[in-house]
């Protein structure tokens, strides 16, 4: 599926904060974020959790018990980050 | 006072060190910042003009600088006049992370240090009374100016004395010194 | 090789200005911490160990605790003996508050003239094991004759980059520090400044017996497992003594969540039997570059008085390694150790004098 516009604006903002070498568009919906996939740490996911906090209004835990669910592809991260949005 | 035998070394960067920087790390770096760039280059390049690929694990790392990172400190200050700090950029604050990279990158666990400020010489005779029989690899870093990033490979040796001169101290990172001698800042040429 | 004595040592933190004022307020049961507001998105109270002085002038207040504590560790009588300033901060406080600029010299130049420093000066940036890695310096500068007498200076001042940072990555407890503790949820950060004085002229109680520092970079924000061990290992080897022979362990635990598991993973590695263990982050809280020196002169001072913390809460078992309830009888040899930034595993071991 396609990413949608939403998922397009989310992939812009983790290619930007986290200075990837991607561009945005080849960011597959549906691939994984961390390890293999897109190849994010730890330390990217903290990096990316206060962007999105700072563009969303969202706060994401490093410590969260979902965060694998939530990190698992740019799709979960943007419903989750949909259903949360204070911005 | 100690005598060391310069086994490798990096003078400078050439203009297209950060294109040469990614090729020796198989990608471009992408979040460490343009000072522990610099640094990473230069060690890189001054263990490979040793012949090293490694650094022994009784080695000492000891790394200087006169300004060290106060361009991300800068950013990180901007930053942080309405919210928290980006944690990279932060990270990038802390000059001791180029001592973790190199350890990483070297394949080595061992004894590394950031000195701050102070002087080239000064760095050299901190290293001389703290390193052993594998000797050091020492650093000097600053990103002004264009940037600089000199690194020596030092071993230490048994030396004559007789054919030593005194040299001034910004003889350290000259290309003809062959070999250092501490305490007394006396450095010797013996091409 | 001469013995290197411990022959001064100095005090400020969270508990009071100088050793035994400290001291005082540990026999009362501490101080708390109080809170500081960061801005934002992750905005949020967060508890902070800030000394108790008034000045606010942060210049002036650094000058005021300099002299202080390196008067309390006998400074005025080595001033042109090495100096070395141990701090992950500099005066970035002051840079903040736009009193002054950013430059390590000019730090450093600065410190130096507030003690009359005649002898020569280095400033270690090695993060939260600053003051351990100036431990170690100093002793091959004793050990190889370079010196005779050593300040170390230990000196982590307020300051927003700190405790943003740690904030932005997430490493703070909004509550309290529970080390090693089943609840633990982050570490909290204080301020200090520590003075360590050794000489190998003049005889003390405590001598420095040896060290090491392992930097692995595989976690560039934590411990290893393998380099904690590897830290004991290369520590006790330096020391000359064997892991039967500690007495008491100083550990790191500040109440990380990961870091006091691997910290404590890596202690059951080197140790068969871990010896008692102690942490002092529940005291003055993780007072960065100034640890190693500040938690080394609160802790020789609680043995040599017999005074030890009350932690308070439930240890976490799965561990498999806890804090000690009551003082260790006969502590002769204890190791103090330090984890941080950058991947620096540091660990000093002191003994008793007869």
């Amino acid at each position: 599926m396609a990413a949608s516009a939403q998922e397009k604006e989310l992939a812009q903002l983790i290619v930007t904060s986290l200075n990837l070498e991607v561009s945005a568009d080849e960011i597959e919906p549906d691939a994984p974020l961390y390890g293999e996939g897109l190849g994010l740490d730890s330390i990217d996911i903290l990096e990316l959790s206060l962007a999105i906090s700072k563009a969303y209004g969202v706060q994401l835990k490093s410590d969260d018990a979902d965060n694998n669910k939530i990190f698992s592809s740019l799709r979960s991260l943007n419903e989750h980050i949909q259903q949360h949005r204070a911005k | 006072m100690k005598t060391f035998a310069i086994q490798g070394r990096c003078l400078a960067a050439p203009p297209d060190w950060r294109e040469r920087l990614a090729a020796m790390l198989g990608a471009k770096p992408r979040r460490i910042g343009n000072w522990a760039e610099l640094g990473l280059y230069g060690a890189l390049c001054c263990l490979a003009d040793a012949g090293e690929t490694a650094l022994p694990p009784d080695a000492l790392l000891m790394l200087g600088s006169r300004r060290g990172t106060y361009v991300p400190t800068g950013q990180v200050l901007d930053q942080m006049r309405d919210d928290l700090p980006m944690p990279l950029m932060f990270l990038q604050t802390q000059p001791s992370q180029l001592l973790a990279l190199l350890a990483a990158r070297m394949h080595w666990r061992g004894h590394a240090a950031f000195i701050a400020g102070g002087s080239p010489q000064a760095l050299l005779e901190l290293a001389a009374v703290q390193s052993g029989s594998a000797g050091a690899l020492l650093g000097w870093v600053d990103e002004m100016d264009g940037g600089s990033t000199q690194w020596l490979r030092l071993k230490p040796c048994e030396v004559g004395g007789n054919e030593w001169k005194p040299a001034a101290a910004e003889a350290l990172f000259m290309p003809d010194i062959t070999h250092l001698r501490t305490a007394g800042n006396i450095l010797d040429n013996t091409d | 090789m001469k013995p290197i004595h411990l022959a001064g040592r100095g005090l400020a933190c969270s508990l009071g200005l100088g050793v035994e004022q400290a001291l005082t307020t540990l026999r009362r049961g501490g101080a708390q911490a109080s809170r500081v507001t960061l801005p934002g998105a992750m905005a949020g109270d967060y508890p902070f160990h800030a000394m108790p002085h008034g000045q606010t002038d942060w210049n002036e207040r650094a000058r005021d605790l300099v002299q202080r504590v390196s008067a309390e560790a006998g400074a005025q009588q080595i001033r042109d003996g090495v100096l070395l300033i141990a701090t992950s901060s500099f005066d970035i406080g002051a840079v903040e508050r736009g009193a002054t600029q950013m430059d390590y010299q000019a730090f450093a130049d600065k410190i130096a003239a507030w003690l009359d420093w005649t002898g020569p000066v280095h400033v270690v940036n090695t993060a939260c094991t600053s003051s351990l890695n100036a431990l170690l310096s100093a002793q091959a500068l004793l050990r190889r004759g370079a010196a005779a007498d050593v300040l170390i200076l230990g000196v982590e001042l307020d300051n927003r980059l700190t405790l943003g940072g740690f904030a932005a990555l997430q490493l703070l407890s909004r509550t309290a520090s529970q080390p090693f503790g089943a609840l633990r949820d982050g570490l909290v950060l204080g301020e200090a400044v520590a003075a360590l004085r050794l000489s190998t002229r003049d005889a003390a109680l405590w001598r420095l017996a040896g060290g090491a520092n392992v930097v692995d970079g595989e976690q560039p924000t934590g411990a290893s497992v393998r380099a904690v061990n590897e830290m004991c290992v290369r520590a006790l080897a330096d020391a000359g003594a064997t892991p039967d022979g500690i007495d008491l362990i100083k550990v790191q635990a500040a109440g990380s969540p990961g870091n006091d598991a691997v910290e404590a993973q890596g202690l059951r590695a080197a140790f068969t039997t871990v010896p008692p263990l102690v942490s002092l982050k529940t005291l003055i809280g993780h007072t960065m570059g100034a640890s190693g020196a500040a938690e080394i002169a609160l802790l020789t001072g609680c043995l040599e008085q017999d005074i030890w913390p009350a932690y308070g809460y439930e240890q976490d078992k799965e561990l498999g390694v806890a804090l000690a309830p009551v003082i260790p009888q006969r502590v002769r040899r204890f190791m103090a150790t330090i984890l941080g930034f950058g991947g620096s595993h540091a660990s000093v071991i002191l003994e008793r004098g007869a």
